[in-house]
């Protein structure tokens, strides 16, 4: 097991660095540059140019970033002058992190609910209701979500805070906007994978034991189907974690979602790289969890795993 | 009497109409007896097993009839009552063990399962000896190393084992085996066979064996019901059906076993046609498509079941009404020269 992970921390930090030198270069192939401002006099504009570097061969800027990128040092922002990436991060990642994790609890316990309870009882009136909701919340856009919620429990009913993020109610609103798309797509996972494993030969010989249909639910069909959901989690959970440009633009959460919008129209290279890196970190991460916890669900995975090692 | 079975009749509805797949089956088990039940694909053998342990979701099948054990009727009980039934006093081994297994739970675990959901108070270390014990009973070695395993490090034969454990652990009265062998190679089978032989005269229960296989039935079976699209068309005790098949499907699957005693060049005989259709039942005998003794009352009028000499050996078959006895002893003759 020490092997595998050993192993997987390698490819891992390869598969950064590929990402890190394909963003590298395709940001600077932007139409465009950084310090095009007309308030800029020449000189400013060339003192800028030399304090980035950018007067520099291409190739010597890349390690210079590389070997700083080492260090942890992710470069100053250009937009936001004299302003380290890392700080950008460190100040707005907190807020969308405490919003995304909260999404993601919802979403699992009721993406996970309902497609367990839409697959008990496939065909009938409450399979139904679990499609309409899984449907509705695939196909809603969450400015959509996020402006009808807001409709309705601030305007109209006024139960919840419209905007900002000042405390637990603040919350309530922006993580069910954050959390329904989630929602429907474990749901439907869910929902496919248990009719997949409610016909399997063992659910019956399970039946055939003695063994009432919550005791078969919760120890024999869930713990086989939940393994494409443990699939799609990896992603999703680096997605809804690093922050979602539209949701925290309309409930005014200082998140990290607008810097990723923002570095790019205002082409500000060392901010989109850095951002983009740190996503980019967070899916190898989610999707390394990912591959250990498949070893805890099935053991046949884990005993592929001791064979090749 | 143990168990009987009285006009069952199960039919699935589909959207092509509604399957007969049981039409007015009648069975007695009787205590401590092996009965088989035989037939081909289809004929509704499965599903009469799957109906006793109402393991059959209805709706959407429609069940009618009686089920009764120890005079106690199983269609009518409450599913609470029934879970307590399933697996503590009726048992059940499943054709395919790759698939019978969950592949991610420790066997240990699943075979003490059954057994602790019977028995509430049973402590978890009563519950692992028991296992222990039963794992040694079916003929694994070593059953406290066997128990934190899972069913991918066995092989078909060790895991079809594991099934029976399962199954025999809360000793049933009565024990289900849909076609146990089926899914195994022919080395396996003869010990799988044997091992449930043992069991039953170990535990003293009554065996429901299910299988296409005349040589599995001959070695186990204390009495033989011969199943055909869904209903019973002869049963008797094992040697008389054997000596004297008395229906005449009887006869023909008896006569397209491969026998060693033939001549070489002779074809393996086979019963010509298919089965009728249970979508459409047919009016009358549902062998008379295929029958070589037909008669003309056989496609229109259902046959009653008639006595044929021995005690309890009784056939669905026009043939043995009395005014029919030209006919069946011209049958018998034909049956003899071959």
């Amino acid at each position: 097991m020490l092997r595998y992970i050993l192993k997987r921390l390698v490819i891992s930090f390869f598969t950064v660095m590929v990402l890190v030198t394909v963003v590298f270069f395709l940001v600077r192939a932007m139409p465009g540059e950084p310090f095009l401002s007309d308030k800029l006099t020449p000189e400013i504009r060339e003192n800028m140019v030399r304090y980035y570097g950018f007067d520099k061969p291409l190739y010597v800027q890349y390690f210079t970033y590389i070997k700083n990128l080492l260090r942890g040092d992710l470069g100053v922002s250009m937009h936001y002058h004299g302003i380290p990436v890392t700080q950008i991060i460190r100040d707005s990642f907190p807020y969308s992190a405490s919003l995304g994790i909260r999404a993601l609890i919802v979403a699992i316990f009721a993406g996970i609910t309902l497609g367990v309870a839409s697959a008990l009882n496939r065909g009938r009136f409450l399979d139904y209701c679990c499609i309409i909701v899984a449907v509705l919340g695939v196909s809603l856009p969450d400015f959509v979500t996020g402006y009808l919620l807001q409709y309705v429990f601030s305007i109209k009913l006024k139960l919840l805070p419209i905007a900002m993020w000042r405390g637990f109610k603040y919350t309530v609103l922006p993580t069910f906007a954050l959390s329904f798309y989630t929602t429907a797509l474990l749901a439907r996972i869910t929902r496919a994978s248990m009719l997949e494993v409610t016909n399997q030969d063992y659910i019956k010989v399970a039946k055939a034991k003695g063994l009432g249909v919550f005791q078969i639910v919760v120890r024999h069909e869930l713990r086989n189907a939940i393994l494409p959901v443990i699939t799609i989690l990896g992603p999703v959970t680096a997605a809804i974690l690093t922050g979602t440009f539209i949701i925290e633009s309309i409930y005014a959460i200082p998140g990290m979602g607008k810097f990723y919008v923002s570095g790019i129209q205002n082409l500000d290279y060392s901010q989109v790289l850095g951002l983009t890196l740190f996503y980019g970190i967070f899916i190898v991460i989610a999707n390394f969890v990912v591959d250990i916890l498949y070893g805890f669900v099935d053991p046949r995975i884990r005993a592929d795993r001791r064979d090749a090692s | 009497m143990f168990v009987e079975l009285r006009d069952l009749r199960v039919s699935f509805k589909t959207y092509g109409g509604s399957v007969r797949a049981v039409r007015g089956v009648n069975l007695d088990i009787e205590r401590g007896e092996c009965l088989a039940i035989v037939g081909e694909s289809g004929c509704g053998k499965s599903v009469t097993a799957n109906t006793i342990m109402r393991l059959i979701p209805s709706p959407p099948a429609e069940i009618s009839g009686s089920v009764r054990m120890d005079g106690t009727e199983l269609l009518a009980l409450p599913e609470k009552r029934m879970k307590e039934i399933r697996g503590k006093s009726i048992g059940m081994i499943f054709q395919d063990p790759m698939t019978s297994l969950d592949p991610t739970m420790r066997i240990g675990s699943q075979i003490m399962e059954g057994l602790r959901i019977h028995d509430k108070k049973m402590s978890r270390h009563e519950a692992e000896n028991m296992v222990y014990e039963t794992l040694g009973m079916v003929g694994i070695p070593n059953p406290r190393a066997q128990f934190k395993r899972y069913a991918y490090e066995f092989s078909g034969g060790m895991r079809q084992r594991v099934v029976i454990a399962m199954a025999v652990i809360c000793k049933p009265r009565l024990l289900l085996a849909d076609e146990p062998t089926t899914a195994l190679d022919v080395t396996t089978q003869a010990q799988i066979l044997g091992l449930i032989r043992d069991l039953k005269t170990h535990l003293g229960s009554s065996v429901v064996l299910i299988t296409h296989d005349m040589g599995v039935v001959a070695n186990m079976a204390d009495r033989i019901a011969v199943f055909y699209a869904g209903q019973v068309v002869e049963e008797g005790a094992s040697e008389d059906v054997f000596r004297n098949p008395s229906h005449p499907y009887t006869a023909a699957l008896l006569n397209s076993r491969p026998r060693l005693d033939r001549d070489r060049k002779q074809k393996l005989a086979t019963i010509g046609g298919a089965p009728p259709d249970l979508f459409a039942p047919p009016q009358g005998c549902g062998f008379f498509e295929r029958c070589p003794a037909a008669m003309e009352v056989c496609g229109d009028i259902p046959p009653s079941r008639y006595d044929c000499g021995a005690p309890g050996h009784r056939s669905l078959c026009w043939l043995h009404h009395e005014f029919a006895s030209p006919r069946r002893d011209e049958w018998l003759r034909m049956r003899f020269s071959g």
